[in-house]
């Protein structure tokens, strides 16, 4: 995901309230989509980002660098400070990404290319990034968004 | 013909009873006499500025708001409004334009108002995968969406009103002007670096192409951007990316496979070498499959970066509707397509 989940709840909670339970006739059905903000808001505060596939991402991230940087003769990452919460570990990740991006610009460049080896393991690095997070997301119901409903099979 | 109207007199553009009231106001002081609005709805449909049909004075009519806070903000009427008025009874379906204004205004917001055209808007995504359009519908709808595409391309806009649009003129610096814009998109929508962005950057800037002239460019020119009623395209809408540039970059942009899925058929309406061929035919302008596919890869890099600007306008814009965070979810989506892209265009 690219939002955060306080925002993704409060988001979910602000449409259901606006653009849903003041158009919902049926009112079984409007109760339960209050139901549906009542429990947001009680469970909100106990959500957030899994750990692990968070922290995953970091190992990757931290193994292509040292790769690339033993390659480079660039100095390694200093150790890692333990991530208290998802909060620091996507702060950790987003840093990673940096120092890696700063990395591609720098060996796909004109002026100072890198050696192939580290073009090779930042290339290999982007892809499997790529799809691990792919296997996360599901297709989008943009047709039945748009549509205002579910297929008719 | 723009109006002008005090900011504090600004209503929330998605207040639907505020906003009747606010269009009964302009439409009054344009008219000079008292115009009743009936029938006002809001439509589902586009991802960017906030549409409403509504009758007046005995016309069908839309009134188009670029919000604050809407994905491509600030948005501005003005571009859209001169091309729309240049380009009518020039070959491209256009719906006719009436009135607009840069905002703030009654609004809060740059608006457009514009004749409503009969005719749905296909979309690209289908239940299964399949094709969106039976056979021959198929067939009819790609002529006309090409005649459109050409008829745009010919079109003698620096003569026009439209001349009067911002962006350069330089054959050799359009495609570098766009990976700029959309750079700067990117930085300003995401913290996030993203490397595979950074890494089509450098391969864009690397290879950008020489456009063989400059002519009006759509920007989004695809399925979903077009309204058709029983087998033929009536409107071709959302001009807000319009601007000068490089023709092949439409042409990219409709190859993009966000537009075909699995199809054969970019944008479910034509295979690639059709594309090329017919718009040879029509145009007498050559079209060279590397340039394509470059364009190709850059529209998915902009697209990718769109996807950014949704996923901003969500978490930081207070733009509370649930796509753009669908839109932001699929980011890694969009990445492999665009390595995908870049590798075939190398």
């Amino acid at each position: 995901m690219n939002n955060s989940l306080d925002r993704l709840v409060a988001g979910i909670i602000a449409t259901l309230r606006t653009e849903v339970i003041a158009h919902v006739d049926n009112p079984y059905a409007r109760g339960q989509a209050i139901g549906v903000v009542d429990l947001l808001n009680n469970i909100g505060a106990h959500l957030e980002w899994r750990h692990a596939p968070l922290q995953d991402a970091i190992a990757r991230r931290r193994a292509c660098i040292d790769t690339v940087h033993g390659l480079m003769d660039l100095p390694a990452l200093p150790d890692p400070v333990p991530p208290a919460s998802a909060e620091d570990l996507l702060a950790e990740r987003d840093r990673l990404d940096s120092i890696i991006s700063a990395l591609v610009r720098q060996v796909f460049g004109p002026d100072t290319p890198g050696p192939d080896a580290a073009r090779a393991v930042l290339r290999r690095h982007m892809h499997d990034d790529a799809e691990i997070e792919m296997r996360q997301v599901k297709k989008p119901l943009f047709a039945e968004i748009a549509r205002g409903g579910a297929e008719k099979t | 013909m723009t109006v002008h109207h005090p900011p504090d007199r600004a209503v929330d553009p998605y207040d639907t009873a505020a906003v009747r009231t606010a269009l009964e106001r302009v439409l009054t002081d344009r008219a000079g006499y008292p115009v009743a609005v009936t029938h006002l709805r809001r439509f589902t449909v586009g991802f960017s500025w906030i549409t409403y049909g509504f009758a007046a004075a005995g016309r069908a009519l839309v009134l188009r708001i670029g919000p604050a806070n809407g994905v491509f903000a600030p948005y501005r009427a003005t571009p859209e409004a001169l091309v729309l008025r240049s380009l009518a009874g020039h070959g491209i379906p256009v719906p006719v334009v009436h009135l607009w204004d840069e905002g703030p205004g009654p609004f809060g917001a740059p608006f457009l108002v514009v004749d409503l055209v009969q005719g749905q808007a296909p979309i690209p995504w289908t239940a299964d995968g399949g094709p969106a359009f039976a056979e021959p519908e198929r067939e009819i709808l790609a002529d006309q969406f090409l005649q459109a595409l050409a008829a745009l391309h010919e079109f003698d806009w620096q003569a026009s009103e439209a001349g009067a649009l911002d962006g350069t003129r330089d054959a050799t610096r359009t495609a570098v002007a766009q990976i700029d814009a959309w750079e700067n998109r990117m930085g300003e929508w995401s913290a996030r670096r993203f490397p595979m962005l950074d890494w089509a950057i450098a391969w864009f800037r690397s290879t950008a192409p020489v456009a063989q002239r400059i002519s009006l460019v759509h920007g989004d020119f695809r399925i979903g951007n077009f309204l058709e009623r029983d087998g033929r395209i009536t409107a071709i809408l959302d001009w807000e990316l319009v601007h000068p540039g490089d023709p092949m970059e439409d042409l990219g942009w409709i190859c993009l496979q966000a537009w075909r899925g699995r199809s054969p058929h970019m944008c479910h309406l034509l295979t690639r070498e059709d594309l090329a061929d017919r718009y040879e035919a029509l145009t007498g302008y050559h079209v060279d499959p590397k340039a394509l596919a470059w364009w190709e890869a850059f529209g998915t890099f902009k697209l990718a970066v769109m996807h950014l600007g949704a996923a901003h306008c969500y978490e930081a814009r207070g733009f509370n509707d649930t796509r753009m965070a669908g839109m932001g979810a699929q980011i890694p989506r969009l990445l492999l397509q665009l390595e995908a892209a870049v590798e075939r265009a190398s």
